[in-house]
């Protein structure tokens, strides 16, 4: 099986921004009130080029103000988590690794909450600095554990069940003792995984967030190839088994961090993404980084849409559509791992 | 290339598992590493291909300490086959081998028709063109370990060190796959279970015992009765056949007693 050649890489290229554009002008268009695809694109070009197109502007707030900043903050979400992801199935030589089973998520949301609330700083900067905080130290907490557990690719899943429950006590722990009803309510929302209330404040911290792991997570695609028969294999292929597995994984918590930060922790998308995308694609991660980071974004669109219109006059959260679809595809993947062991 | 174990030490929980080892490999030659279980084989593979660093003393690659050198410029001269490396991912065999060429590229230097070639050399080798296309878990145990010799050649590296090579397979690939190390012009480092194997194939044979370096020499000096007594505990003769080899033939353990006894 020959590598795909120039020209499907060159069609990859193309294709994926036209992609990305034509999922965010989709996220701009469907809603409550639906918005003609050519509004959409007069009111971004009024926006962008003082076009001067003549658009209800109520119609053009509605696609500037709230949807296309919340579709591209949702775009940045898809591509993180799905790269966190592959990165973490990688490096972990875990089908199951992903940041939310792994508590990473978890730990992000104890340490931003514990910004918001007990105030070290403000800001959200700060706000994306404790959850970075929470996130490692998560990790870190989650992989002694797993260690000490035992060998075998269970362990580090329970310890991260184990991490998960224990972050997210104590994320309840500072809610109710220190915040007001309601804080409290706005924050447990929150904690859900919601992008109500994104605005493009948000969108302009996600955005480098997300090309920074892209760059950084490509720029090591040989190096996680090279993990396919573990570290000491790794090793002797030339790769700095240490060094890329703190880059990565500080990478992989950095980005989870800042999403987590804007959106709360949204599950299931950093399992199912990279799995769906290898079907695809294969294995090769200079291949399957690029199509799992856009195949995230797409899915992550796609699933605020059904969140905001799935129940008419409600929006959902969007971390229970991505559970609706990533629990199930859980379970599969649990049972195929068996059939292949 | 030569490397020069000097002074070797390497513990594990207090304990020495490799003990003030000083070993050189000779450019070109056969070195096989025999021992019984536990006596350190692996370690010191590791060890001396640069994959651990070792507590005290020094490894040096062609007069160059290994710690001057980055685990890159190792690999690209150095190549190392596990025991028994297995992978989940759905992998075709060809991937399995192209990831050899890992050293040689960077994120700068992408993948080039010389590299695709280097790899067709490297299956056939080893006899595995024809499954190029097959998925790793549906290959047999020795199938896979052909493929990681095959990684092991497309990396081209100068010195080849093998873990058990031989494990999953049958005599016939036994013999072939060491008969084709053995035709590379490579210095060979290689652990080794079955002795008439270390004895037909290596240059030189060096025996540990405890993590201790207790013989190194030409196989008809190091096989010897007393040193399968002393080091494997087995009783055994050792017989020379015309062409200078030696053959070690094994006592069913106690018989030998029983007859002491009579």
């Amino acid at each position: 099986m020959r590598r795909p050649a120039a020209t499907a890489r060159l069609g990859f290229v193309l294709a994926a921004p036209l992609i990305l554009v034509a999922a965010l002008a989709l996220g701009a268009a469907i809603g409550e009130t639906s918005i003609d695809l050519d509004v959409v694109a007069k009111s971004v070009a009024n926006r962008l080029w003082d076009a001067g197109y003549a658009v209800d502007p109520i119609d053009e707030g509605i696609v500037w103000n709230y949807r296309l900043s919340r579709a591209i903050v949702a775009c940045c979400c898809g591509v993180t988590l799905a790269l966190s992801g592959v990165v973490l199935q990688a490096l972990l030589r875990n089908a199951l690794a992903d940041p939310y089973i792994l508590g990473i998520s978890a730990g992000a949301s104890t340490g931003a909450v514990a910004v918001a609330i007990l105030g070290f700083g403000a800001g959200m900067l700060s706000l994306s600095l404790g959850a970075f905080v929470g996130a490692l130290v998560a990790f870190g907490l989650i992989t002694l554990l797993a260690r000490r557990a035992g060998s075998g690719p269970g362990a580090i899943i329970l310890a991260g069940v184990a991490g998960s429950q224990l972050f997210n006590a104590i994320t309840s722990l500072i809610v109710t003792r220190s915040a007001n009803a309601e804080q409290a309510r706005g924050i447990m929302y929150w904690l859900l995984g919601n992008l109500s209330g994104v605005r493009w404040d948000d969108a302009w911290l996600a955005v480098p967030a997300a090309l920074l792991g892209l760059l950084v997570c490509l720029f090591h695609a040989r190096a996680l190839d090279a993990f396919t028969f573990g570290a000491e294999s790794a090793a002797s292929l030339g790769i700095s088994v240490r060094r890329v597995q703190a880059v990565l994984i500080s990478v992989a918590a950095l980005m989870t961090a800042v999403m987590v930060s804007i959106v709360g922790s949204i599950g299931f998308v950093g399992l199912v993404i990279p799995h769906a995308a290898r079907l695809l694609v294969g294995v090769r991660h200079g291949v399957l980084l690029p199509v799992s980071a856009l195949t995230g974004a797409v899915f992550m669109v796609v699933a605020d849409v059904v969140s905001r219109t799935i129940i008419p006059g409600q929006v959902v959260p969007i971390g229970v559509i991505t559970a609706l679809v990533g629990a199930p595809a859980f379970a599969l993947i649990l049972i195929r791992g068996r059939h292949v062991q | 290339m030569t490397i020069q174990a000097r002074g070797v030490v390497w513990r594990a929980g207090g304990r020495p598992i490799i003990d003030e080892i000083a070993l050189d490999v000779v450019e070109h030659e056969f070195l096989g590493i025999v021992g019984p279980n536990g006596s350190g084989k692996t370690s010191l593979m590791a060890l001396m291909s640069g994959l651990r660093a070792p507590h005290a003393g020094t490894v040096a690659l062609a007069g160059r300490s290994l710690r001057h050198f980055t685990r890159r410029e190792i690999a690209r001269r150095i190549a190392f086959v596990e025991q028994q490396a297995e992978t989940a991912e759905r992998i075709t065999a060809r991937q399995a081998v192209e990831l050899g060429r890992t050293p040689h590229l960077s994120a700068l230097s992408p993948w080039q028709a010389k590299d695709d070639d280097i790899v067709d050399t490297a299956l056939a080798e080893v006899g595995m063109a024809s499954f190029a296309g097959r998925r790793w878990h549906t290959l047999s145990g020795g199938e896979r370990q052909r493929l990681h010799i095959a990684r092991a050649l497309a990396q081209q590296p100068e010195i080849l060190f093998l873990d058990e090579p031989t494990n999953h397979l049958d005599i016939h690939h036994q013999l072939g796959l060491l008969d084709l190390v053995r035709s590379r012009r490579l210095t060979v480092v290689a652990a080794l279970h079955d002795l008439n194997h270390a004895a037909m194939f290596c240059d030189r044979i060096a025996v540990l015992d405890q993590g201790r370096l207790v013989a190194l020499g030409a196989p008809r000096d190091v096989l010897t009765e007393t040193m399968l007594a002393d080091v494997f505990r087995v009783d055994a003769a050792v017989e020379a056949d015309g062409n200078g080899n030696c053959l070690v033939r094994y006592a069913r353990p106690g018989t030998v007693k029983e007859k002491c006894l009579q």
